[in-house]
């Protein structure tokens, strides 16, 4: 056993069981998938407290104001957030998709303006790459920018941006150059969302909350050093942040799966149906699952080829689709505590999820990748 | 790291010798190789490696479908101990073919309801009972048999044996009959139990080996075969499908890669976990490869129906998924 490893687990719980109490103790459980509309304002001042403490950024380097934490650490810290039952995280897009992006590709200027008001929690971000015509096909991306003196003048739509609502800044993916192919004239732009020439406006989904948002762009401005890499060089930067995005938190993930998981189990003993043969067959194989999920990330944990990535999301997003078709496999599940449209757990599982298999590259585009790396990119259409 | 460089260089040594296997695969497999010895302590004359090697040279044996009695010997032999000194040595040097009896006419799907039964008399253990489904039985020099009181060890030339055919010609099976035999008890019903996990988790790593044989099989052939004018893999319709099945292939590895490696305390879930994901996985790629190859999969001359059957075969051994998945549940306590 590593004993620095379980002091650090020791020091993370410590300082959960201390801080997620008093005016912090209505957040245990709330936010995260399917319920991210639940109390915004105490979770921002969460997040604050997260960032005080040092624990946004735990795995950025030491030379950006990071904790330089390893895998296993980051590790810990997610599930024994997850365990602790912290709220769903509203700093993560810039902690984890614009920040390592940043390491990699932003100037010395841009990693010190951006990076420590993301540890803080003092700005949040959001990612602005979805476009009504640019979905799965991302580099056909229409939002445009054109270079006027010392800004960026930008006009146009995105769409699915998680937390547009609260962010002070969201990066952009934006079309630069209308001549070049179409993957070579896209920029990575930083722009601040408080200004007139942009409006958010949430989307209401098929659960009846709202996760997700348009955003418009009308002329929309941000200062011209506020670009990741060249002008069309956005499609390297653009994927090097989904890398991120597929790779982060999973066996911390997996806590929450295994909570959901239990509850779906219990409410099956409570009304009888592990007495069904068949549906205990059903829930054993979704156990079963589960520990797979966790094997497979220890297995993989560290590894970075695109095709490690897309076969773990295949395989947590259709395990956790199918756990929420068992969580309302039965009549009662069917009715609603009346209005407003007011979901149980199962069945906000059970809707949510039919998302899991669509964002972040949908499974189709996942089997994309794995194909390629399986056959080469023969045909690809 | 998932594997060390020693591991790596075992499965290349392993890998070659398999792919040019000649005459006497058997006695050089476990005597030049030592495969057999991996499982063995190093005080019988064994190499005491760790699980983690013996299922290296499962998946390897597994991809080339061999025809030896390897999976049953080397299982068998990790799950004797001490008690068991007198055989080790010669399982260790490959002149004693082992393998383990645990099925009965009838309770395949009941491993909870053997009727085989041990009795101590003056001069020692008496075995009476059937066993069925007892691979390479008709070979095997040595038979570790599941009794109600334990874990048994008789020899062969005491027993009864009705050598089967089998859909997998790969590999024999037999039904072996025990008439008051006389038997050395090597070890109680924990022992027998953890001897079933054993050989759940060899299957499991075998299986994982004939999966990903067949996967990799069946992507050089899209690459290769042109129809339309153009390359088989140039297609959606094959390559979605083709890569839902390197996920399965890819979650049996991580399935297996765990149970390889996990505490003695969990085996009793992790192996009978990765035998269902395993053998779920093999059958599933191994059918798909003869739909994948159309006709020529087909035909007795390819590979492909090999292949399936061992995997159907697998699937089927020491409780199909179906019965695997029950017992799982019971152990995890739902």
């Amino acid at each position: 056993m590593d004993h620095d490893l379980e002091a650090f687990r020791a020091e993370v719980r410590d300082w959960l069981a201390d801080h997620l109490t008093g005016q912090f103790a209505p957040l245990v459980g709330a936010g995260g998938p399917g319920r991210e509309h639940e109390r915004t304002d105490l979770r921002i001042a969460w997040e604050r407290e997260l960032g005080a403490a040092g624990w946004i950024g735990l795995g950025w380097p030491v030379e950006v104001g990071g904790k330089g934490a390893d895998i296993a650490r980051q590790v810990v810290f997610f599930e024994e957030y997850a365990r602790a039952g912290g709220p769903g995280r509203l700093s993560h897009i810039g902690e984890y998709l614009l920040a390592p992006t940043l390491i990699a590709y932003g100037t010395p200027e841009q990693k010190r303006r951006f990076l420590p008001p993301i540890a803080r929690a003092e700005e949040l971000w959001c990612q602005g790459y979805s476009e009504p015509e640019a979905g799965s096909d991302l580099a056909s991306v229409r939002t445009t920018a054109v270079r006027e003196g010392d800004k960026w003048r930008i006009t146009g739509q995105k769409v699915w941006t998680s937390l547009a609502h609260l962010a002070q800044w969201c990066f952009v993916l934006c079309r630069t150059d209308p001549d070049a192919p179409r993957h070579r004239g896209l920029s990575y732009l930083l722009v601040p969302m408080d200004q007139p020439g942009i409006e958010v406006r949430p989307i209401v989904q098929l659960t009846g909350t709202s996760e997700f948002n348009e955003v418009f762009f009308d002329g929309a401005v941000t200062a011209a050093e506020n670009i990741v890499g060249e002008p069309g060089d956005g499609w390297r930067a653009a994927l090097a942040t989904l890398g991120f995005e597929r790779g982060v938190a999973t066996l911390g993930q997996q806590v929450g799966f295994a909570r959901e998981l239990d509850a779906v189990i219990a409410a099956a003993r409570a009304d009888g149906r592990l007495d069904d043969p068949v549906h205990y067959d059903r829930l054993v194989d979704a156990w079963i699952g589960l520990r797979v999920l966790r094997y497979h990330a220890l297995r993989t944990m560290g590894a970075s080829s695109g095709a490690t990535a897309s076969i773990a999301k295949l395989l947590w997003a259709d395990w956790h689709q199918h756990l929420g078709e068992l969580a309302v496999d039965e009549p009662g599940a069917m009715l609603t505590e009346g209005e407003p449209y007011e979901l149980s757990d199962a069945q906000r599982l059970f809707l949510f999820t039919r998302a899991d298999t669509i964002y972040g590259g949908s499974n189709e585009i996942q089997r994309g990748i794995i194909a390629d790396a399986l056959l080469g990119k023969v045909g690809r259409r | 790291m998932t594997y060390t460089e020693e591991q790596q260089q075992l499965r290349d040594t392993v890998r070659a010798f398999l792919s040019r296997r000649g005459e006497d695969v058997w006695a050089r497999l476990t005597g030049e190789l030592g495969l057999t010895a991996l499982a063995v302590d190093e005080r019988h004359g064994g190499f005491g490696a760790t699980l983690a090697e013996v299922g290296i040279a499962l998946e390897e044996t597994g991809r080339v479908l061999l025809a030896a009695p390897y999976l049953p010997t080397v299982a068998t032999a990790a799950a004797l101990g001490d008690a068991a000194a007198d055989v080790l040595p010669g399982i260790a040097d490959g002149t004693t073919v082992a393998t383990l009896a645990v099925a009965e006419p009838g309770t395949a799907r009941r491993l909870d309801a053997l009727t085989t039964t041990a009795r101590e008399t003056a001069d020692g253990w008496r075995l009476d009972g059937v066993k069925e489904y007892v691979l390479d039985g008709a070979g095997a020099d040595l038979f570790a048999v599941v009794a109600d009181a334990g874990l048994f060890l008789v020899r062969a030339e005491d027993t009864n044996r009705t050598a089967h055919s089998t859909l997998d010609q790969t590999r024999p099976q037999a039904r072996v009959a025990f008439d008051g035999v006389r038997a050395l008890r090597v070890g109680d019903e924990r022992a027998a139990a953890r001897a079933v996990d054993l050989h759940l988790l060899a299957l499991a790593a075998e299986s994982l080996g004939v999966a990903r044989a067949s996967l990799e099989a069946t992507a050089a052939y899209l690459n290769t075969r042109t129809q339309f004018g153009v390359s088989l893999a140039s297609f959606q319709a094959l390559r979605h499908r083709i890569a839902d099945l390197a996920v399965r292939v890819e979650a049996a590895t991580s399935a297996v890669w765990y149970a390889l490696r996990a505490d003695p305390d969990e085996l009793p879930v992790a192996a009978p976990l990765a035998k269902v994901v395993a053998t779920e996985a093999a059958y599933a790629v191994t059918a798909q490869s003869i739909q994948l190859h159309g006709g020529i999969g087909f035909t007795w001359e390819h590979d492909a129906h090999r292949y399936f059957k061992r995997a159907t075969t697998n699937r089927q051994l020491f409780g199909d998924p179906v019965t695997l998945r029950r017992l799982i549940g019971t152990r995890a306590g739902i």
